[in-house]
């Protein structure tokens, strides 16, 4: 799933490491979102949008 | 001290404690018996129990082994990660799927050789493997 994260944290000006250590995720999980390699559950999901405080849908892109 | 570090400590300590009951029982075996009968069964106790005290000590050695508060978090943080939980189980997937091919190789080789009792042992070791799948699948179908 495609998705804005990369883009929203360097709008931040957050390091990868930066940004998994306030999601409470490892730094390996944060890589593969962005490569869009991994699709996170809803709540990680959730825990995201509300982070950079916006919606799901405006992090995730659902390609039908 | 946390809940996954008093576990180890437990289980590190259970394991040695056991391997302590199995080297007691070598002993005595090995000063009982003289005739060579039981030595196949000493054999297994004593490796059986120094392993256990090995791998006990380094388990217990584990939960007592202090690391810069960091570093904790950061292993917390990766025990619970989400991504690392269905790495694992995926691993795990192909790790089952792997060991029950080598029994059924392992089954045929025996036949072939002529090891029909270790044959038939390992012919009962894939059913096991059907039992506990099927119990779990069935489990994780309820809880999930």
């Amino acid at each position: 799933m495609k998705n804005r994260l990369e883009e929203l944290r360097r709008g931040r000006g957050l390091s990868q490491e930066e940004l998994a250590d306030a999601l409470e995720v490892s730094r390996q999980t944060i890589i593969s979102l962005e490569k869009g390699r991994y699709n996170p559950s809803i709540l990680l999901a959730f825990r995201i949008a509300r982070y950079f405080g916006t919606s799901i849908e405006d992090v995730f892109i659902y390609d039908e | 001290m946390n809940r996954h570090k008093r576990s180890l400590l437990i289980a590190g300590t259970a394991m040695a404690a056991f391997g302590l009951v199995c080297i007691a029982a070598w002993a005595y075996l090995m000063g009982l018996v003289d005739n060579g009968r039981f030595d196949g069964l000493a054999g297994a106790l004593c490796g059986l129990g120094f392993g256990l005290l090995g791998g006990g000590g380094a388990t217990a050695a584990m939960a007592l082994w202090r690391v810069s508060p960091d570093r904790e978090r950061q292993k917390e943080i990766e025990q619970h990660d989400e991504r690392n939980i269905q790495v694992n189980r995926a691993a795990l997937s192909v790790t089952a799927v792997a060991a029950f091919i080598v029994l059924a190789v392992l089954t045929f080789i025996f036949v072939v050789m002529g090891w029909f009792a270790a044959g038939i042992l390992t012919v009962a070791a894939m059913y096991v493997l059907i039992a506990v799948y099927l119990i779990a699948h069935r489990r994780m179908n309820k809880v999930m």
